[in-house]
């Protein structure tokens, strides 16, 4: 069975590197970028399967990374993660074409659900 | 006593909400950290093969970071809360810079501004003011810096010292904008107007030069 791709965009490196490796021993593949620039860079040269997405980072934050991938990628499913403690950011994240959304810090078996969801739905 | 308004809410809030999304970041790393240490023992039981020592080792140093981070991030959230606990008290214009400097930090980052402090004069400042007002007056004319500079700009802040008065010296720098520029444009802010009137509860008074932002204290 093919692994699934996953693109971690996340500023906090130790947090994207972490979760990275904790998908790795779940049989998932994940590559880290920490910046938006990064991210999109990575994506029009090798497309993942789903890209988790932290919403605040420096430079061109979440939301406008997200716009970019809906417009260059439209059906590449996106998992937004936020610091937010209100859903406000969820779900102006989920207007813009997020599959879903998470509060830091995540339950690992919550994100892989949403990730499996996430791809068989694209 | 002055009333409170908005203003001092939106000011406190502001840096309370950016604080609490770094101890959520630190939280977060270091519930992965734990996790990922975790899943390897649980591999090294399965699989009865030692974990790489490397592996855990790092987790473990990720760990002692943040808690360190979290530290720092709690400690200055503290310092905050207390600010407004009496209106007028004697204030160590050194410790209170570096403290707002720190709260500011992550909200500069996002701007891509990097906030640097300028080395302290050899003695401490000391003048009665409003801790509360003189971080309320820094908060809203940084806030106003942060939308006028360009990314990869920087902002020195330091602390001055003259003969009847003291108090602190905010340069914004950006190599794309003329400084009189800058400053003519603060000086058009709401946030500069709101900065004002909080230097004079805290019973000084903020001024513009060519090429800074002054708030000064007389002593007493």
């Amino acid at each position: 069975m093919k692994k699934i791709k996953i693109l971690i965009v996340d500023d906090e490196k130790d947090f994207a590197e972490a979760l990275a490796e904790r998908l790795e021993l779940r049989g998932l593949e994940a590559e880290v970028r920490t910046d938006g620039e990064a991210a999109l860079a990575f994506i029009s040269e090798t497309p993942p399967d789903v890209v988790i997405l932290d919403i605040k980072m420096p430079g061109i934050d979440g939301f406008e990374v997200l716009r970019r991938i809906k417009a260059s990628h439209p059906q590449l499913p996106v998992i937004l993660l936020t610091g937010h403690s209100s859903i406000k950011d969820g779900i102006r994240g989920m207007e813009l074409g997020a599959n879903d959304y998470l509060l830091k810090p995540i339950n690992i078996q919550e994100l892989i659900t949403k990730v499996e969801a996430a791809v068989a739905a694209s | 006593m002055s009333s409170v308004s908005y203003d001092e809410i939106k000011f406190m809030g502001t840096l309370t909400a950016s604080m609490t999304h770094e101890i959520r970041n630190v939280l977060a790393i270091i519930q992965e950290s734990c996790g990922l240490m975790a899943d390897l023992f649980e591999m090294m039981n399965k699989t009865k093969q030692e974990p790489k020592k490397e592996r855990l080792a790092k987790s473990l140093s990720r760990i002692q970071a943040q808690v360190t981070r979290g530290i720092k991030l709690v400690s200055d959230l503290n310092k905050l809360a207390h600010l407004p606990d009496e209106l007028h008290r004697k204030t160590d214009l050194e410790e209170l810079l570096t403290l707002m400097s720190d709260l500011s930090l992550r909200l500069a980052r996002l701007k891509e501004i990097e906030l640097c402090l300028e080395p302290f004069p050899s003695k401490p400042i000391k003048v009665k003011t409003s801790p509360f007002y003189i971080s309320m007056a820094f908060y809203y004319t940084l806030d106003a810096c942060l939308n006028i500079l360009c990314p990869g700009s920087n902002i020195i802040l330091g602390v001055w010292h003259g003969k009847n008065s003291g108090g602190w010296e905010i340069k914004p720098h950006d190599s794309k904008q003329e400084q009189k520029n800058i400053i003519s444009e603060i000086y058009s802010t709401p946030q500069w107007t709101i900065a004002k009137r909080a230097m004079k509860i805290a019973q000084g008074r903020a001024r513009l030069n060519d090429l800074s932002i002054v708030f000064e204290v007389p002593f007493l």
